[in-house]
């Protein structure tokens, strides 16, 4: 049961980088969770949930005025779906593609894996990041996903697909092997 | 490997990493859930874990069906007492019925209007 | 809830079972043979009772054992005319009998020779 504030706190940390935050985070939307949706229906919750806490990463955003460093996360706070997530595949695969076959593979233990891992998150896409925690990681079907993000299922599916080539190509530029 | 398998990999390591957060971050999520707890109404309280299995509201689920079971046995309790009772009455009425028809007075005499000025009139 | 009716039908089925537990079948045939033999005088018109007479003569029948040969002689002859009368002077007999049972014995004694003394006197035998 636990299990799900730790993971709503990781949502959190990737998201606003700062651990501090991403408590405070949690705990409002947990506090939010229970003083207006306490009586309903439990399999209601686990979206809800998932939808307060996105909401209140948001509001983190707009009280703060915190810019991510990655351009592309301003345009996923005013909710466009298709155009805002498209540049950092282009400029990655600009960037890196002729030299993702040069790099060598390391070998890293688990923790030092998780930590790539966390930082790839870290970089991609809010949009991209939220479909693919969501619908991989909460392991939400689509249309929960697509509930949850207030956009079609047709886009959570694109997402998806961007959020693990993304992260793959960024593991790899590490010389991350899963 | 297709997307669903690299996804899969990235989701346990990632699993991996919540498994072995910071003891003071674990300790602050708890914190903050029995804040959040608090705030619930008692009687509606559900566990807010957004999804995995609410312990409370199978035990709020228990405690409606042993009220109910408890006003039920009650119901059962007052009817079998009743039910005792009118017993008791059938078989006094039983006695009243035996001793009436083996009496030295007929059931006619019984049966007359105004049997209580009847009575009277025997002095 | 299932569980909610469940209990409900559970709650009602035994009281009915309370109710009619005791004398389930009143039928002629399901009277044990001690109950045949006190309840003779009945057989004729046992069909034509219901059950609540039914039930309030077994019950009766109960006590026979305890009344002396005379009583119940008189309690199995009085029988048929006992289940001719209509319910309600059946009911008011039984209010009477009890202010009648609780009269002290002498009075008892002279209620009874009262009712001797008012009755027509038999047919003189030929």
């Amino acid at each position: 049961m636990a299990e799900t504030e730790r993971r709503a706190f990781k949502h959190a940390v990737y998201a606003v980088r700062d651990e501090a935050a991403a408590l405070d985070i949690v705990q409002d939307a947990m506090l939010k969770l229970a003083e207006k949706y306490h009586d309903r229906p439990p399999e209601e919750l686990p979206p809800l949930f998932q939808r307060i806490l996105q909401n209140t990463i948001r509001d983190h955003f707009r009280r703060n005025k915190i810019r991510s460093w990655w351009t592309p996360l301003m345009s996923s706070l005013k909710k466009q779906d298709d155009e805002d997530d498209y540049d950092l595949l282009e400029s990655l695969e600009a960037q890196q593609l002729g030299q993702i076959a040069n790099i060598p593979e390391k070998q890293l233990d688990q923790k030092q894996v998780v930590a790539e891992i966390e930082r790839a998150l870290e970089k991609i896409p809010a949009r991209q990041r939220e479909a693919f925690l969501l619908r991989y990681w909460e392991e939400m079907d689509v249309a929960e996903t697509a509930s949850v993000m207030g956009c079609s299922q047709g886009s959570v599916k694109t997402h998806c697909s961007r959020a693990v080539h993304a992260l793959s190509i960024i593991l790899r530029s590490k010389g991350v092997t899963l | 490997m297709n997307e669903f398998d690299i996804a899969q990999r990235l989701a346990r390591h990632l699993d991996h990493g919540v498994a072995h957060l910071d003891s003071n971050v674990v300790g602050r999520l708890h914190e903050a859930r029995f804040q959040a707890l608090s705030r619930v109404p008692v009687k509606q309280l559900r566990l807010v874990t957004a999804g995995h299995l609410s312990s409370t509201s199978n035990w709020n689920a228990r405690q409606h069906t042993l009220r109910l079971g408890a006003a039920l046995l009650m119901v059962a309790v007052i009817l079998m007492g009743y039910n005792y009772w009118q017993q008791q009455m059938e078989d006094e009425t039983g006695q009243i019925d035996a001793r009436l028809l083996s009496s030295e007075l007929p059931p006619q005499a019984f049966t007359q209007q105004n049997f209580g000025e009847w009575l009277q009139e025997t002095r | 809830m299932v569980t909610r009716n469940t209990l409900i039908t559970f709650c009602l089925l035994l009281f009915a079972s309370l109710n009619w537990a005791h004398e389930p079948n009143l039928h002629w045939d399901n009277l044990s043979a001690e109950q045949k033999t006190i309840l003779e005088p009945a057989k004729p018109d046992w069909e034509k009772l219901t059950q609540m007479q039914r039930t309030r003569l077994i019950n009766a029948a109960r006590h026979y054992p305890s009344l002396t040969p005379e009583e119940q002689a008189r309690f199995r002859a009085r029988i048929p005319e006992w289940t001719r009368l209509p319910k309600e002077q059946r009911e008011e007999a039984r209010k009477n009998y009890k202010t009648y049972r609780a009269l002290p014995p002498e009075k008892k004694e002279a209620v009874k020779s009262h009712w001797q003394a008012v009755q027509p006197p038999p047919a003189p035998a030929q």
